[in-house]
């Protein structure tokens, strides 16, 4: 009975396994063909053109509006994609490009969430994201100098 | 002796009268108003991208030799404007220091429709969008006052100039809206990502005074707008790529969408609209369309074998031309008599009599290489 309780929990955990893998792969795959073409596959942009988002992209989730912005950014909810495929691209986007600047507590964009956002496109993208990086910078004070380094 | 003086002076005498001396170094002007029948052929040179340039020919000519009128540049897939009030002309390009690298400068350049000499131009942003020609990268509104310059970093916004004082005035952003459609007044409309349309209305210094968005219309998943509109009386007339058509009016102050119809009618299933510059309008206000059959998923740019002739009042076709040779783009002469210039799959001009739908001609050996657009003279 034991052995077979233990059979029965590593089934369901190489399920699980598989089931985040296969989001993950999906999430890569909608990274490669709705955002890759120009934010590159290292999501690394270009200068004065498209802003990197590697190492960078987690620092907006230090504030309520940054992590709303990036939902309502017109490349994000103008997006051939369902809300659950954008949900699990932008958790799966934020993890792989920038792990290292989330906060420690971050919360994964839920279905609901960007199915509302999404309809409130951003009018202004380019004001709105230097306020919200000024915003987060002045109540951040230790992320400050990263941030100014990457304002644009 | 005597003899074979005279054969000299009888020899200098012939030679005198048979070669007229030519004097060189003319340089010929054209009339500031072009025959109906000269058309602008854009040839966006696909294969060397940073010297396309624009073929001035009269399309009623068989004389391969004569029917060359004269050309000018484009840099980099340039964008084309016919102005309708001034005898000029306006390419929208890029240049870079070091030819096909290096810093890079956006200008209009400003072409004289008589000399065809660059006769100024405008500093813009370098950012206007590098993308295949079509008439809705660069229009002018407010009777030609403002120039409108599509751009995309792929941020997309619209680059507002001064025509009259030939300076940039200012940049207004479209967020997730690409394209310019001329709007009555001092106001432009483009096509968003979502399936609706923003409209922006300018103020006297070319900054957004208002804007407005129409309800979600079209479907960019299942069945896109075509983006090549035939404009008829201030109608942009869209194509979608499974043969329907939206009317979409842009004489108001923001964007009126009307009811979609069918460009198919019975037995006509399969037939959809396609290939690069898909549409045209004559005088009459019909709209010209290449259509090919049997179409499927991805066959949007696909060449047509047939041009459907639409009256958009009545929405019914009213003629149909077979194509010698299957087309990817299409133009029309602005008379009443006019001709429909097809740029075939061999990268020819063809030639044709709009009304009867009669081939007339092909206009090969101009020095075009890729003519994806073929512009009636205004």
């Amino acid at each position: 009975m034991a052995v077979n309780r233990n059979l029965v929990i590593l089934t369901i955990g190489l399920l699980c396994t598989n089931a985040a893998f296969a989001d993950d792969q999906k999430a890569q795959v909608n990274y490669m063909l709705h955002c890759q073409g120009c934010h590159l596959p290292g999501a690394e942009g270009s200068a004065g053109r498209v802003p990197p988002m590697n190492d960078f992209i987690g620092y907006f989730l230090h504030s309520q509006a940054g992590r709303e912005f990036l939902i309502r950014v017109p490349g994000v909810a103008h997006a051939a994609l369902t809300d659950a495929e954008v949900s699990e691209l932008m958790n799966w986007l934020v993890q792989r490009f920038s792990r290292e600047q989330l906060p420690t507590e971050f919360i994964s964009f839920t279905v609901a969430e960007v199915n509302e956002l999404r309809r409130d496109v951003e009018q202004s993208p380019d004001t709105a994201r230097s306020l919200i990086l000024a915003n987060i910078a002045a109540d951040n004070p230790a992320l400050a100098n990263e941030i100014s380094k990457n304002k644009n | 002796m005597k003899r074979l003086t005279f054969a000299a002076l009888f020899i200098t005498t012939s030679a005198f009268g048979q070669i007229q001396p030519e004097p060189g170094g003319v340089i010929e002007t054209l009339p500031e108003s072009w025959p109906a029948h000269w058309i602008i052929v854009q040839d966006g040179a696909f294969f060397h991208m940073n010297n396309g340039k624009y073929i001035v020919v009269d399309a009623d000519s068989d004389n391969a030799a004569k029917r060359v009128k004269g050309s000018f540049d484009g840099s980099f897939i340039s964008q084309f404007y016919q102005a309708k009030t001034r005898p000029e002309m306006y390419v929208s390009e890029t240049f870079y220091s070091r030819g096909t690298r290096g810093v890079r400068t956006d200008v209009v350049t400003i072409y004289d429709k008589s000399t065809l000499a660059p006769t100024g131009e405008i500093v813009i942003p370098e950012k206007r969008a590098s993308q295949m020609p079509m008439n809705y990268h660069i229009q002018l509104v407010d009777e030609e006052k403002f120039g409108l310059i599509y751009n995309f970093t792929p941020a997309t916004s619209v680059s507002v100039l001064d025509m009259v004082g030939k300076a940039f005035l200012t940049e207004v952003p479209t967020p997730g809206c690409s394209l310019v459609y001329p709007m009555a007044g001092r106001a432009f409309a483009s096509i968003c990502t979502d399936g609706s349309m923003l409209s922006v209305q300018l103020d006297e210094e070319g900054k957004q005074a208002s804007s407005a968005r129409t309800d979600v219309f079209f479907d960019a998943n299942g069945d896109a707008l075509i983006e090549k509109a035939a404009m008829v009386d201030g109608v942009a007339y869209f194509p979608t790529f499974l043969g329907r058509m939206f009317p979409v009016d842009l004489n108001g102050e923001t964007v009126s969408v009307g009811d979609a119809w069918s460009l198919l009618g019975d037995g006509d299933e399969g037939w959809r609209p396609g290939g690069l510059s898909v549409t045209g309008t004559n005088a009459d206000g019909q709209i010209f369309i290449l259509m090919h059959p049997d179409g499927y998923e991805g066959s949007h740019k696909d060449p047509g074998a047939e041009v459907w002739i639409f009256d958009p009042e009545s929405q019914q076709r009213v003629n149909r031309i077979s194509l010698n040779l299957p087309a990817i783009s299409i133009g029309l002469t602005r008379d009443d008599e006019p001709l429909m210039l097809a740029t075939n799959i061999n990268l020819e001009v063809d030639v044709y009599d709009a009304t009867s739908g009669e081939y007339l001609r092909t206009l090969s050996g101009i020095g075009a290489e890729t003519p994806f657009m073929l512009h009636g003279a205004n």
